[in-house]
C-alpha cells in the first residue's frame, strides 16, 4: 500500500514535471529579462534565474492558476532578489574592511562587461537607463521594472508584490523619480538638471 | 494667467499613474487641468513619460543558448532530490508502521494463546468444586470428590 502511494505521487510528480518543463520554456526568456534589468549582470540574472524556476519547481502544486505563470514566476523572483540585495546589505553592513562611505550603500553594480558584449552600447540611453534602474531601491525598481519594461497594469503588479494597487503607483512614481534624479546627477547631458527642487527626494 | 486647480504635491503623485492611464476620470482631468497651467508639474509629466518610454524601448538582454539546458538540469536535479525524499520518508514510515504493528500486537495479545501455560482442567480446582451443587446440600456434599477421598 505504501509502495503503491509512492509511486502515484512519483507519477503525479512527473506529470507535473512535463507541464513545468513546457511552461518554463516559454517563460525563460522574458524572466531573464526582468532578471537582468533588477541585477545589472548576466552571471547574476542567470543565478536569480536558476533560484527562481528551482524554487517555483518545488512550489508549482502551489501554483493558483488564476495568475500568469510569468507573473507567480516574478513573484517567486522578486522575494528571491529583495532577500539577496537584504543579505548583501547587511554583509557590506559587517564588513570590516569596507570604507565608511561605502558601507551604507545597498546599490547594485552594474558589470561593464555585460554591456560591452551587446548591442547594447549602440544605445546612447541604454547603459545610463541600466545603470540608473539599478542605483534605486529594489522595491521601487520591481515596480518599474514590472511597469515600464514589461507593460503589466497596476493591478497584477500589485498581485506580484503581494501588495495594495496604491502602493504600487507610489512605489513606480518614487521609483521614476530615483531613475530621473541619478541621470541628473551622473549624466546631465541626456538627463539636464533644470527643476532639482521639483525632483528632489 | 488662470491658476492651476489643485495643489502640485497632489498632483505631483498622480503622474505616474496618469502616463500610465491607471487614473479615474476625476484624477485624470485633475492632472491633465493641472498640468495646462502649471510648469513644473508639466515638466515632471514630460520628465516620467521620457523615462518609461526609455525603458520601456530596452532591448531584451541577449541570453546564453545554454541558459534552458542549465534551467533544466537544475529543475531535474530537484525533482530528483523529492523522489528520494519521498522513497526515503515511505521507507520510514513503513518501518515505523511495522514495529508499532509488533510492539501493541506482543503487548495485547492473551496470554493463553502462549504454549509455555497449559490450560489446567477446572475439576482440580476445589476451592471452585465446592460450590458446585446444592447450596442446601449437606456438608459432606459440598467437598469436591478429590478431598472427600
Amino acid at each position: 500500500m505504501v509502495g503503491q502511494f509512492i509511486r502515484s505521487l512519483t507519477e503525479s510528480r512527473e506529470q507535473r514535471a512535463a507541464v513545468f518543463d513546457q511552461m518554463m520554456e516559454q517563460s525563460y526568456r522574458p524572466a531573464f529579462g526582468v532578471a537582468y534589468r533588477l541585477t545589472g549582470n548576466h552571471t547574476e540574472a542567470e543565478d536569480l534565474l536558476q533560484e527562481t524556476f528551482v524554487r517555483a519547481f518545488r512550489f508549482f502544486h502551489r501554483y493558483d492558476q488564476s495568475l500568469p505563470f510569468t507573473s507567480w514566476l516574478y513573484r517567486i523572483m522578486t522575494n528571491l532578489h529583495i532577500d539577496r540585495m537584504r543579505k548583501k546589505h547587511r554583509l557590506k553592513t559587517i564588513s570590516l574592511d569596507e570604507s565608511p562611505a561605502n558601507a551604507s550603500e545597498a546599490r547594485d553594480v552594474a558589470d561593464p562587461h555585460s554591456f560591452a558584449d551587446q548591442s547594447l552600447m549602440d544605445s546612447t540611453l541604454e547603459e545610463p537607463l541600466q545603470m540608473a534602474l539599478l542605483a534605486t531601491n529594489p522595491d521601487f525598481r520591481m515596480a518599474v521594472v514590472l511597469a515600464d519594461v514589461e507593460g503589466l497594469p497596476y493591478e497584477e503588479i500589485a498581485q506580484i508584490m503581494e501588495t495594495s494597487v496604491g502602493t504600487v503607483r507610489s512605489r513606480i512614481h518614487r521609483g521614476r523619480r530615483q531613475v530621473r534624479t541619478y541621470l541628473m546627477a551622473h549624466y546631465p547631458e541626456i538627463c539636464p538638471n533644470e527643476e532639482p527642487e521639483v525632483f528632489a527626494l | 494667467m488662470m491658476v492651476a486647480p489643485g495643489n502640485c504635491t497632489r498632483v505631483s503623485a498622480l503622474v505616474g499613474a496618469f502616463i500610465d492611464g491607471e487614473l479615474g476620470h476625476t484624477d485624470r482631468l485633475l492632472v491633465a487641468r493641472h498640468c495646462d497651467h502649471c510648469p513644473r508639474c508639466d515638466a515632471e509629466l514630460q520628465a516620467a513619460r521620457t523615462i518609461k518610454v526609455g525603458l520601456n524601448q530596452l532591448s531584451a538582454p541577449a541570453c546564453s543558448d545554454h541558459l534552458l539546458n542549465r534551467l533544466r538540469a537544475n529543475v531535474d536535479h530537484e525533482r530528483r532530490t523529492t523522489v528520494r525524499q519521498y522513497a526515503t520518508i515511505g521507507l520510514l514510515a513503513t518501518v515505523t508502521a511495522t514495529a508499532a504493528a509488533l510492539i501493541v500486537g506482543g503487548f495485547f495479545a492473551p496470554p493463553a494463546a502462549h504454549p509455555a501455560h497449559p490450560q489446567v482442567a477446572r475439576t482440580d480446582f476445589p476451592s471452585e468444586q465446592a460450590y458446585v451443587g446444592d447450596p442446601y446440600a449437606p456438608a459432606s456434599n459440598a467437598y469436591p470428590v478429590s478431598l472427600r477421598q
